[in-house]
């Protein structure tokens, strides 16, 4: 067997720095907090977009004066886009009913200046309640046998166009002659222009959640996570040997605590998606060890009478470049994700990108050493 | 050979089928096209009490005929049982009979000195939960229906929970729909027992010396426009209700304000024209979620099926309610857990940005694929290739939902399913160096990289299998298309990776060189 460098006499070093930041992982955790998401805590969050920059501080003291001072404002770099989170007891009220979302619609109304009007809102409106708002009035008289149900009609057509030259716009139409351009018949153009208006913001995104589901989320979260782990544990031992799960596990824990160190360190939200994330990583930051685990079994088959610790670093050194290789085609993939993917799955690829990098270092240097102690501890007389 | 051509020809064609043309084929989330995704709870206490309240009147209903007295029939709707309290003693035979013969669904418990306490027995628990359950579906159905929404999914969360899951794709104001599911709809005709209605509820105690009177219950009326409610004192006995409509539809009274028509069925009709006939010139109040709505005086005796519902309406309201009345009551009150709306511009932008990523992600990785392997890269970008399709065609086949999180897993399916690619090109280099030829390299590589490449990709499966279970919509989207990503990555890595290596060599039977 070749010999190189020794990998896996740097194991000491290796396991004592990652306990440590381990431990500091868990210590960050405990102190600052994991910040949980409105589906984790219940509450509100909205986003929105106005038509023209708004201030953000005037925003907040609207919402302030509006009885809303626990509502966390946040601004979309570079757009005129606004997330606002109503968490906890503030939740509560609003899973209640959909007064507050009225009452908050009605801030934005005043932040954007838009009117009062009970006319229908065109930069608001989605396809269904346009089509629906035209068959209601039907001037163009159609047959009312042929609107039942799901069948499309020309309104649905009209309403779908509409709303494409809209999002072409960047959501918003500047002025109704430019809302109805692709409106052709004349007898809609008029009833549209009747009984429509163009608003100055749009709620893009709005959820709740009533505190009593959200407990249970956290419950169910930790627990697809755990056993996920046990699961994996279970897979391993049957495919290796239980020694080798040991290590593949101690290797996954070592991996999630340190990624939600960082997680909680530079304060991201926990969503669900982030619990997907956090999954993914349970799965894919195992697929290096295993790599190496592999070779180990392969060698050993092969080699009788090398020492084990021997066996492990060259199985390591054999592996190594796979390792690399397939962590970094699985690392572009996931920053081009952080940095292209928009907001929402910003916070998803963090852990992932944390969770890859962490992972292929415990492959190398974590795994592969418990399971060395653990063969010589407890395997090692039979 | 060539059935191994034809398998991966027929494979991609039929997942091209499936895939063409993707904006029909390919299902978006709520969080990709707009729409609202709600969870609703039956309050199953509810719906217990209200069978429970039957059972009484039943009770009561058949003691009176069979001429047993008793002291009180009570119903405790917390404990979900019913008490019957001073049966005299020449009576106790005949009662219960009775219990025997109307009140199976009761265990009854013999309490002493004519005594007796009725308790709902297990199985009926169970059974009146699963038909609230089913009623609360089918209603939700119904209105949900009438408002035009197509593809709307309706169903149960889990096979055990109170839960509902509503989605309705396309819409993006949760507040009509919200009122329209929660309300119940339960319609009640039932006679004043003062003529005049009160400005308080105090003001009712006042003229009856303090207490209800028996058989009598205070109601509130709905808001008048300007906010104002009055109270009324209304009899217990429900003349009609809803079961006895047969269809309603907004329609406008001859001053043209918004109402609501209806038609009885054949029983609705006799029990109207008795109740009319024997309660001429008294007061007809009609009771809508335990508000009344109006009350009109009966003039004359009606007989036809046909009739209206008056009200303080918007033509909105007008139109909901006829809508309640057509899709039948919910079983219960519904509380609303979970409520996400998402507007129509931002799905268009999460996909624009969607498909950006995975081509920059396609071309980084195929780039370095090709860098880094040369020739055999081109091995691995074909597969990639295939790859892709088969993983929108599987998600095309199954009718899986295409969401948010569920690009993020489409990329990540790039930068994972080249792995195993990697592992046996590296295999083989590995071979390659130890002196192999080309054939016997390739031969190698595969074979031994396999259980690693296997093991590997399995536990990641386990993991996105406890993903699945654990996730709701978007989540479980991104657990699907990891799914299938990795089935298919496994797949092409092995076997159509596999082939194109054959198809080299068979060029050039004498290959000396491998290019990798």
């Amino acid at each position: 067997m070749k010999k190189g460098f020794n990998i896996f006499g740097a194991r000491k070093i290796a396991v004592t720095i990652s306990l440590l930041v381990m431990a500091a992982s868990i210590a960050i955790v405990a102190t600052m907090g994991l910040k949980r998401g409105v589906q984790f805590v219940g509450g509100s969050e909205i986003q929105v977009k106005f038509k023209e920059p708004v201030d953000i501080s005037d925003l907040r003291t609207a919402f302030k004066k509006n009885g809303f001072a626990h509502a966390s404002i946040m601004q979309i770099t570079g757009e005129n886009e606004f997330i606002i989170k109503l968490k906890g007891k503030a939740g509560d009220e609003t899973a209640k009913g959909s007064k507050i979302s009225q009452r908050i619609s009605v801030i934005f109304q005043e932040a954007s200046k838009e009117q009062k009007t009970s006319l229908f809102d065109l930069n608001k409106t989605n396809p269904t309640d346009l089509a629906y708002l035209m068959k209601k009035d039907n001037p163009l008289k159609i047959d009312a046998n042929k609107m039942i149900g799901e069948n499309r009609t020309v309104y649905d057509d009209i309403a779908e166009k509409i709303v494409q030259a809209r999002s072409d716009r960047g959501d918003f139409f500047n002025s109704m002659d430019d809302a109805l351009a692709t409106v052709t018949q004349p007898e809609v153009k008029a009833f549209l222009t009747k009984s429509c208006t163009l608003g100055n913001y749009i709620k893009m995104k709005e959820d709740t959640f009533s505190p009593s589901i959200s407990s249970e989320q956290t419950e169910k979260a930790i627990l697809a996570i755990v056993m996920a782990l046990g699961a994996i544990l279970v897979y391993i031992s049957i495919r290796f040997k239980f020694d080798f799960a040991v290590g593949a596990v101690l290797a996954l824990v070592h991996d999630v605590t340190i990624s939600l160190g960082m997680f909680v360190l530079f304060k991201q939200e926990f969503t669900l998606p982030v619990v997907a994330a956090f999954l993914t990583i349970v799965g894919y930051s195992l697929n290096d060890t295993i790599v190496v685990f592999d070779r180990i079994r392969e060698n050993l088959k092969i080699v009788k009478t090398v020492p084990l610790e021997q066996v492990i670093n060259s199985s390591i050194i054999q592996t190594l470049s796979r390792t690399l290789l397939t962590s970094l085609t699985t690392l572009f993939v996931v920053v081009v994700i952080f940095l292209f993917g928009g907001l929402a799955l910003k916070g998803f690829s963090f852990p992932l990108l944390v969770g890859i990098i962490v992972g292929t270092y415990s492959s190398i240097f974590i795994a592969s050493p418990v399971y060395y102690f653990v063969e010589e501890h407890f395997y090692k007389e039979k | 050979m060539k059935f191994k051509i034809l398998f991966v020809v027929l494979l991609t064609a039929g997942a091209v089928y499936y895939i063409y043309p993707p904006k029909e084929k390919i299902n978006l989330g709520l969080d990709l096209q707009g729409g609202i995704h709600m969870v609703l709870q039956v309050e199953m206490k509810d719906a217990m009490k209200a069978e429970l309240d039957n059972s009484k009147s039943n009770l009561e209903r058949i003691l009176k005929d069979e001429k047993v007295d008793v002291k009180q029939v009570k119903a405790n709707p917390e404990q979900l049982k019913i008490m019957v309290t001073g049966v005299s003693e020449d009576k106790v035979e005949k009662t219960e009979k009775i219990f025997d013969d109307y009140m199976s669904r009761f265990n009854v418990s013999d309490d002493g000195a004519g005594d007796y306490t009725l308790s709902f027995k297990g199985a009926e628990v169970k059974e009146i939960r699963k038909q609230a359950m089913r009623q609360a579906l089918i209603t939700i159905h119904n209105r949900v229906d009438a408002y035009g929404v197509s593809e709307p999914i309706i169903q149960r969360q889990g096979l055990e929970s109170n839960r509902i899951v509503v989605e309705l794709p396309g819409l993006d104001d949760p507040t009509r729909v919200k009122k329209s599911l929660s309300e119940p709809g339960w319609l009640e005709w039932r006679l004043l027992a003062a003529p005049n209605s009160f400005k308080s509820k105090e003001d009712i105690l006042a003229a009856n010396n303090g207490k209800i009177p028996d058989g009598t219950a205070i109601f509130p009326s709905e808001p008048s426009a300007n906010g104002g409610i009055v109270w009324y004192l209304v009899k217990d006995r429900v003349e009609l209700n809803g079961n006895d409509i047969k269809t309603a539809r907004r329609s406008s009274d001859q001053f043209g304000s918004p109402t609501v028509a209806f038609t009885l069925n054949q029983a609705g009709v006799s029990k109207f024209s008795r109740v009319t006939t024997e309660h001429r010139g008294e007061r007809l109040a009609i009771i809508l979620d335990k508000k009344v709505v109006s009350a009109p005086s009966i003039n004359e005796p009606i007989n036809t099926p046909n009739a209206q519902i008056t009200g303080h309406f918007t033509i909105d309201e007008s139109e909901d309610l006829a809508i309640k009345l057509r899709s039948g009551a919910l079983p219960a009150k519904m509380t609303f857990l979970e409520e996400r709306t998402v507007g129509p511009s931002l799905g268009r932008d999460s996909i624009r940005k969607g498909v950006r990523s995975t081509m920059m992600g396609l071309i980084i990785v195929m780039g370095f694929m090709l860098f880094y392997y040369k020739a055999a890269g081109i091995n691995a970008d074909l597969a990639l290739i295939l790859n892709m399709l088969y993983l929108l065609g599987g998600m095309a086949y199954f009718h899986a939902t295409l969401t948010l999180p569920g690009i993020a897993g489409f990329i990540l399916t790039i930068g994972m399913a080249v792995d195993a690619n990697v592992l046996i090109f590296e295999r083989i280099k590995e071979e390659l160096r130890n002196g192999k030829t080309p054939k016997s390299a390739i031969d190698a590589g595969f074979a031994k990289a396999m259980s690693a490449v296997l093991d590997g990709n399995i536990t990641t499966l386990i993991a996105a299998l406890f993903l699945f279970q654990y996730g709701t919509g978007p989540v479980k989207g991104f657990a699907v298309t990891l799914s299938l990503g990795i089935v298919a990555s496994l797949f092409t890595a092995i076997y159509v990776s596999r082939w194109f290596f054959d198809l080299r060599l068979a060029v050039s039977l004498n290959i000396k060189k491998l290019s990798i």
